[in-house]
């Protein structure tokens, strides 16, 4: 028979060892815990990106503007989707536009083209209000890797983008009326 | 407690802490489909449906730019005309997007048919993209407006 003092030793030593038990079991689950949340963020992320991707063939089927076309004598109305204003880049004002004048001339009007496609704040705003993000860049290069465009509503959208948050870069490439390819790089920052 | 009871209850208490480490390292190597992250599938077949959308997209510009093509080169044109411009100026375009996108797509591939008020290309090849579980296939018909 033991005493009252064993006893209580005895129980001590049961509590310890099952602290012990539960403490092990408790880090075992949270490592594992641990693992599968860093996968599911990284999947939460790709989700957001892979969304936002969306958008940007969602912005490039969008239309930017309503246009009058001149057309066999008639005037109709044509909606102007942002991929083919976005594939005016290489035409030149008054050189190259040849069987765009009517499109040029309209582009002239709304402040969207000087000689050439023109980052000016009529640009930019008609992206950012179809687009609805408060920071995007958008660069376009020629089949050759040579940039050929280049418009933001953001000076230095990689360093703000550290330090405020989400920040993706999603790309395509879409034809010109000339048979020339261009790459369009858009990075956003929310 | 006797030494018995403290045997059984060492053994037990032993014995789930084996049976919990068991678990949690063998879980991802049970037998059956593979293992994903919750969404991760979702978002496989999303970027797969992207790029799919990037490809039609192109081809949409690149029918619409064929014809433009088409009524520049013609003066007076007949819809027979236009079609068969048409044609020929999608064909060389096509040459683009078959290098852009690793394709292999023909003119012989399509069936246009002309209305008063567009042109239609059906394809009847199929174009696929292929991934860990998805194999997504879509046909790179176009519509445009005469």
């Amino acid at each position: 028979m033991k005493t009252k003092k064993g006893q209580t030793e005895d129980i001590f030593a049961d509590l310890i060892i099952a602290l012990i038990f539960i403490v092990i079991t408790v880090i075992i689950i949270g490592v594992k815990s641990g693992e599968h949340e860093i996968g599911t963020s990284k999947i939460l992320a790709s989700e957001k990106n892979t969304l936002k991707n969306m958008d940007l063939l969602t912005l490039l089927r969008s239309p930017a503007m309503q246009v009058n076309q001149e057309k066999e004598g008639l005037s109709e109305v044509r909606n102007i989707d942002f991929a083919e204003l976005f594939s005016m880049v290489y035409l030149n004002y008054p050189t190259e536009q040849i069987g765009f004048e009517w499109l040029f001339n309209d582009f002239i009007d709304r402040g969207l083209v000087s000689d050439s496609l023109s980052c000016e704040s009529n640009f930019k705003d008609l992206i950012t209000e179809t687009l609805g993000y408060t920071s995007w860049s958008l660069r376009f290069y020629s089949f050759t890797g040579k940039q050929i465009f280049e418009c933001d509503n953001l000076d230095n959208l990689r360093k703000y983008a550290i330090a405020n948050g989400y920040y993706a870069k999603f790309n395509t490439t879409i034809p010109s009326p000339q048979g020339k390819d261009i790459f369009i790089e858009m990075e956003i920052v929310e | 407690m006797n030494r018995k009871g403290v045997a059984i209850l060492s053994l037990a208490a032993i014995g789930f802490l084996v049976a919990i480490v068991l678990f949690y390292s063998q879980v991802d190597k049970l037998p059956g489909n593979q293992k994903s992250y919750l969404g991760e599938a979702e978002v496989g077949l999303f970027n797969t449906y992207i790029a799919a959308e990037k490809e039609l997209l192109y081809i949409d510009l690149m029918a619409e730019y064929a014809l433009q093509d088409s009524y520049e080169q013609l003066e007076l044109y007949s819809s027979k005309e236009v079609l068969e411009k048409f044609q020929d100026n999608f064909q060389t375009r096509l040459f683009n997007f078959n290098e852009i996108y690793h394709r292999d797509l023909m003119l012989e591939d399509y069936q246009f048919t002309l209305d008063d008020k567009s042109i239609k290309g059906i394809s009847s090849k199929e174009l696929n993209i292929t991934s860990d579980n998805i194999d997504y296939k879509f046909k790179p018909n176009f519509r445009i407006s005469l």
